[in-house]
């Protein structure tokens, strides 16, 4: 069922990737990675429930041994080990992955974070809300008036010494049990991201191992091109939060130390080239930006990146995808030369389409559209 | 019998809603109208035909069209237009956008600008005196809504493409009395006849701002602190402290311009951590807020590292690009007389709302892989297909190459004479 939405070209590709694996998604604007990231949830998470009796009882003892025969390869990992997930999205809200996950493949993800099994770190909706100041508030807190008058269009000020948080919609992080991240400081954010990791990675009742972590980084570029690695040219009093100078160098260190705490980590990055090859006099957002991707390009095991199509615009065709493999994994795939292609994984370049209902159809090129 | 007793539940319906088949999406934005079915849904607002979530009017029949098929401005998405050159097209769109808000009775929030900047805003087009026929378009309006069957009222909208959106906008406020007085009256008259959900607005004339609107200009505060906080405090205030119910929309005219904005604003931590905010902002008032902004393309080129920041935190990026000079300039009085005016530029679309944030790229609805022109007249900024009618191209260019030649004639005769 979820596994028919993922499209049979790129099934050995989300397919839970090795152990301490990175595998890097790579977008541009009009090309983004969402789509993707939903499928690696979906394989992911994907009837793996633990009280699905069929699957529990079906063959235990076989699928044990098929499953440290294969780890054994060092190619796939178990089968039928718990996998918990933990989504960071520093771009996209809850909804969003909520509706999206649940069209493409059927995924709930709140029950999913009811039981555990997923855990969600929120880096957009608080990161740089600004902090309500009571001094200030009552000054700048203006209600429209319908007594104010139409043509000076001033509302009348309006005095409310404690308003924001009640009247506004339920905190996000408390509506669905979701942790979020408050500040820039990359000590906060590894911090948070642990947390979430622990949570999730506590064994299930009915099980004695824990969990595998498969890690979704969901543009972690943000904090680099927010934070600035200059620091702030304004007044230090005015602003709200102590600036945070992050450089590629700590943010690849963060990751660093995330890594170790999970199976394995998907990271989705812009690969803009503006962001890639700046004009000459670059500045430290492009420099910074690009010697990160540059970096976490070089250490992945495999590398899909998205770009629309090099010859303009196609009815039946949203871009391209084309999946590089690391360098150690090709050596890996040399001593396993008898293994199919599909099955490996090999290097390729496909087409895909996302449709206005989320379905999603991967080709290759010159095939015919409906095949993927 | 029957057919006429279903056109009357359909036309005195007492929303903009269409019938249950839309509305039957599962996706989380059509909530708003599911958890409060006592109250009718704001004004303004109608569901996308593609999956139910609420859109308003960008002010601008056209721009509604282009937006991937939601046919609006999908709520709790921004839009940031980028304009190369010295020209100002992209504020008739800012200005279309705040107008149809105002007469929308939305909260508008203009960022930067004075009160002068809202006393311009286009007046709507009255029915009446749009009912004469205007360039063609009015009268063309009228006689499609008088041909239009009541059944294919409910599909009108559904993949409004290019062509059709005049008549949408154009034929529901024919037969209206004025707009703007009957939007901001009591609910029961809204009842009596279907919203409007986008006006038909004159550049040339000027908003008459009904009694009990305000716009709310968010003053960019001097060197002395970071503008982008108290921006954002602000409209968060707003935000919080009004009903529920009430749409706001926020207008951001030139970000960035060193005219309105201190020089720290352009630091990337700065700039960067607003939009970042605005975004989070959206999407937690996903059923209340819009954004539209627009962004100076000679001051802050495309190829920099930050204005692609920029444009990844915006949910639609489009692209005005000026023609640069005036095409139409050698036959003026041709044009008037034809009712087809040239385009003043063409249009880009690098993403759009909801679209894009779902991974689709080139390909697709809506126009994405047409090339667009835009045409801004004293009256109206219409998106529509670019195109050059090749026989028309010729015999201007015939006439061109015949008026040189006469020219040249003439020249070479007043060099003999001299």
């Amino acid at each position: 069922m979820a596994t028919s939405r993922i499209p049979p070209l790129l099934q050995p590709y989300t397919h839970l990737p090795t152990a301490g694996s990175l595998t890097l998604l790579t977008s541009v604007l009009g090309a983004s990675t969402n789509w993707l990231v939903i499928r690696f949830l979906c394989d992911a998470l994907r009837d793996r429930l633990p009280n699905d009796p069929q699957h529990d009882g079906a063959k235990p003892v076989h699928s044990e041994l098929r499953g440290r025969s294969i780890d054994a390869d060092g190619l796939e990992s178990q089968e039928d080990d718990e996998v918990g997930l933990v989504l960071v999205s520093w771009m996209r809200d809850f909804e969003f992955w909520r509706t999206e996950a649940r069209k493409v493949g059927g995924l709930d993800i709140p029950r999913l974070v009811r039981q555990k099994r997923l855990a969600f770190v929120d880096g957009l909706s608080l990161l740089f809300r600004p902090q309500t100041e009571p001094t200030s508030m009552k000054q700048q807190a203006t209600l429209p008036d319908s007594h104010s008058s139409t043509h000076s269009g001033r509302p009348i000020s309006f005095r409310t010494p404690n308003f924001p948080a009640q009247a506004g919609p339920p905190d996000p992080a408390s509506l669905h049990q979701s942790f979020g991240l408050t500040s820039l400081s990359l000590q906060h954010v590894e911090d948070t991201i642990s947390r979430a990791i622990s949570q999730v990675k506590a064994p299930a009742p009915n099980c004695s191992l824990p969990k595998k972590i498969v890690l979704v980084l969901d543009s972690p570029d943000l904090l680099l091109a927010a934070a600035g690695s200059s620091p702030s040219q304004s007044p230090p009093h005015t602003t709200p939060s102590p600036v945070v100078t992050i450089t590629a160098e700590s943010m690849s260190a963060m990751i660093h130390h995330l890594r170790t705490q999970v199976h394995s980590t998907v990271i989705s990055l812009a690969a803009d080239a503006p962001l890639l090859s700046p004009p000459s006099p670059s500045l430290p957002l492009e420099n910074d930006h690009s010697a990160f991707l540059v970096g976490m390009a070089h250490i992945a095991d495999s590398i899909m990146s998205l770009r629309l199509l090099d010859t303009g615009f196609a009815a039946d065709v949203s871009g391209v995808v084309s999946i590089s493999k690391g360098y150690e994994e090709e050596d890996e795939y040399g001593s396993e030369g008898c293994r199919p292609d599909w099955e490996r994984g090999a290097e390729k370049e496909l087409l895909y389409h996302v449709g206005g209902d989320s379905v999603v159809k991967v080709f290759e090129r010159g095939g015919a559209g409906g095949v993927g | 019998m029957s057919f006429r007793k279903r056109n009357i539940g359909i036309s005195s319906s007492t929303s903009s809603l269409p019938p249950s088949s839309l509305s039957s999406s599962p996706s989380t934005p059509s909530t708003l109208f599911q958890t409060t079915p006592a109250t009718p849904p704001p004004v303004g607002i109608r569901p996308s035909p593609i999956d139910g979530r609420p859109t308003t009017s960008t002010g601008t029949p056209s721009l509604d069209s282009i937006l991937a098929g939601h046919s609006g401005f999908a709520l709790g998405t921004s839009i940031l237009i980028e304009e190369e050159g010295t020209t100002d097209y992209a504020g008739a769109l800012l200005k279309l956008y705040a107008a149809e808000g105002v007469v929308q009775g939305h909260v508008v929030h203009v960022v930067g600008v004075g009160e002068g900047w809202g006393r311009g805003l286009p007046g709507v087009v009255e029915g009446k005196v749009r009912g004469g026929g205007m360039e063609g378009e009015g009268g063309r309006g009228v006689g499609v809504a008088g041909e239009k069957m009541k059944i294919a009222w409910r599909y009108d909208r559904v993949g409004g493409g290019i062509g059709s959106e005049r008549r949408t906008g154009s034929s529901v406020s024919a037969d209206r009395t004025p707009p703007n007085m009957a939007e901001v009256s009591v609910p029961s008259t809204r009842q009596a006849e279907p919203a409007v959900f986008c006006h038909t607005f004159d550049l040339a004339k000027r908003l008459a701002f009904p009694v009990g609107t305000a716009i709310n200009y968010i003053p960019i505060p001097s060197q002395t602190s970071p503008p982008f906080i108290f921006i954002l405090q602000n409209i968060t205030n707003y935000l919080s402290s009004t009903p529920p119910s009430t749409i706001h929309r926020l207008v951001v005219p030139t970000i960035l311009s060193p005219a309105l904005y201190p020089p720290s604003a352009s630091h990337p931590h700065n700039i960067l951590q607003f939009l970042h905010a605005l975004r989070a902002l959206l999407r937690s008032y996903s059923n209340r807020l819009t954004a539209l902004l627009t962004l100076p393309l000679s001051l802050y080129p495309r190829s920099s590292g930050l204005v692609r920041w920029m444009e990844l935190l915006s949910d639609g990026v489009l692209e005005l690009t000026p023609f640069p000079y005036q095409l139409d300039s050698l036959s003026t009085s041709g044009a008037a007389t034809t009712g087809e005016e040239r385009p003043q530029g063409m249009l880009k679309i690098h993403r759009l709302p909801i679209f894009h944030e779902k991974g689709g790229g080139g390909g697709g609805s809506g126009g994405l892989g047409d090339d667009l022109a835009f045409t801004v007249s004293r009256r109206k900024f219409v998106i529509a297909k670019f195109s050059l009618p090749p026989v028309e191209g010729d015999e201007e260019a015939q006439r061109g190459a015949v008026g040189g030649e006469e020219e040249g004639r003439r020249q070479t005769k007043v060099d003999l004479e001299f």
